[in-house]
């Protein structure tokens, strides 16, 4: 018999519609996700255009290639307004974008097609130094922000010739290329890259941000440099496009993914929860996907925790936690495969196939008790952040074997 | 819904947030709110300090309302320039 043959929930990025998304098994409708998601959202889909989900509908995102995988983002907001450069326009040395101030001793700026269908790239060209444009930004106090925007360079140039910004007092910045922590002098890549900063804040300040060419040294550059979809968001990872079109700052609202399943697709004394997926960022808090009882009270949870690269498995019994599974892995923005079994008073964590954790104590709880698949802890707390490739529930606990078949 | 709110303090808007409980409306803390913009020489050095607001702002989609909920509709304002809106929303 098939591990297919068993599983009770399955759910790939697959079939969609406003208010759901549609689980391979169980057929008869009782698997399907409820979505939540307060306002619309944006995501790459499969032509690598930025295009918008509409309220409370999943998105199927393509940032990672070919296969989509459904993303849970928390809420965020863009303070770099007016993101969508909608005033630029092409000449020498250039309108600059709605919004922005420029600073140029020569060059050109070319407009073309953002990824965004409604917004514009602009194409810094110069031969000579500070060609750029900037605007000043308000920070909160003790606070985490992310600054990015996606470029595609002619050369190689110094990150900080491209995107710049004064050190606030008393705040910490971070550099970034592509998402790996990088020096202030190094060479951005030529071709497309995503190059960010990461700026935590001890209190309340304004600061010029700037991007263009030759910004930091003002010595002359001959190169082209494409900017497309800036965001500066208090989060300390970017997550998906906020087109801002104006001076107003713009939030997105967080999406989950609930009431999958019925008691019958349960069994809360012995069960498998798998999840494969990408955690979106290293989150101060955890983040749980759960079979529950439609509180936080019973449940077994799959857990990024709030300690770095830290993964639990977490079995709940009338409000206190019967087992912990704990592990620290590699990297839990990877793709990875988190699988967490109970059964009696056995609990055992696996990841991407191997047995890293068992965990001996208490009892599970009765059956027929868990009765819904949530991507939060139970009680729409602690919600899932990550993108997403598979979730399956079985009423059996899986061997090491048929775990590593997986 | 949506509701914009200005209330006296910080500790006052995280007591209001802090009694709808457990919910799903999605809710922003906009905190107090810059309104009139810093200003830098030609050397990015700040010769003027921004002007914040004293007022702390929120702003809220109420998911399921279709009024303020008890005790927040005194904070509520209307901005003829708000500073902070959301995404196209329930």
């Amino acid at each position: 018999m098939s591990l297919f043959t068993d599983i009770k929930i399955l759910t790939t990025p697959n079939g969609i519609k406003v208010d759901k998304l549609y689980s391979v098994k169980p057929t008869n409708g009782d698997g399907d996700f409820t979505v939540v998601r307060n306002t619309t959202a944006t995501y790459e889909n499969s032509s690598g255009a930025i295009v918008s989900a509409a309220i409370d509908t999943p998105r199927l995102d393509y940032s990672d290639g070919s296969c989509p995988t459904v993303l849970l983002e928390p809420a965020s907001s863009s303070i770099f307004t007016n993101s969508v450069f909608s005033g630029a326009v092409s000449g020498t040395p250039g309108t600059r974008p709605t919004g922005w101030n420029a600073h140029n001793s020569g060059g050109s700026l070319t407009v073309e097609s953002s990824n965004y269908a409604a917004g514009n790239k602009v194409k810094f060209s110069t031969t000579s130094a500070r060609h750029s444009y900037n605007d000043t930004i308000a920070f909160d106090a003790n606070s985490s922000y992310y600054l990015s925007i996606k470029i595609n360079s002619s050369v190689a140039i110094p990150l900080r010739e491209v995107l710049y910004m004064g050190v606030p007092s008393g705040a910490t910045l971070t550099w970034y290329i592509d998402g790996v922590a990088v020096l202030f002098s190094d060479n951005i890549s030529i071709g497309n890259s995503e190059i960010a900063i990461k700026i935590a804040t001890t209190s309340s300040v304004s600061q010029l941000v700037y991007f263009g060419i030759g910004i930091y040294s003002g010595n002359s550059f001959t190169a082209e440099i494409t900017f497309d979809l800036p965001q500066i968001e208090p989060l300390p990872y970017r997550t998906s496009y906020i087109p801002t079109t104006s001076a107003t700052l713009v939030s997105r609202a967080l999406d989950s993914i609930i009431d999958s399943g019925t008691s019958s697709d349960f069994d809360s004394r012995t069960g498998t929860l798998y999840l494969k997926a990408k955690a979106l960022g290293q989150s101060g808090t955890d983040r749980v996907l759960s079979a529950n009882d439609g509180t936080a009270a019973n449940s077994a949870s799959i857990v990024y925790d709030s300690v770095a690269n830290t993964v639990n498995g977490v079995y709940t019994k009338a409000g206190v936690v019967i087992a912990t599974c704990t592990a620290v892995i590699t990297d839990v923005t990877a793709t990875n495969k988190i699988a967490f079994t109970y059964e009696g008073s056995s609990f055992k964590l696996y990841v991407n196939g191997s047995l890293v954790n068992t965990v001996s104590s208490g009892s599970v709880t009765a059956s027929n008790v868990f009765n819904s698949l949530d991507s939060n802890k139970g009680d729409n707390t602690l919600h899932l952040e990550a993108k997403v490739y598979e979730i399956q529930s079985y009423s059996k606990v899986l061997t090491l074997s048929e775990i590593a078949s997986l | 819904m949506i509701g914009k709110y200005e209330f006296n303090s910080q500790e006052q808007a995280e007591t209001k947030i802090k009694a709808l409980g457990i919910n799903s409306h999605t809710i922003v803390t906009l905190g107090n709110l810059v309104i009139i913009d810093g200003a830098f020489d030609e050397n990015d050095v700040e010769i003027t300090a921004p002007i914040r607001s004293e007022l702390y702002a929120v702003d809220v989609i109420w998911r399921g309302l279709s009024s303020h909920p008890y005790e927040w509709k005194s904070y509520s304002i209307t901005p003829s320039k708000p500073k902070h809106s959301f995404l196209e929303s329930i």
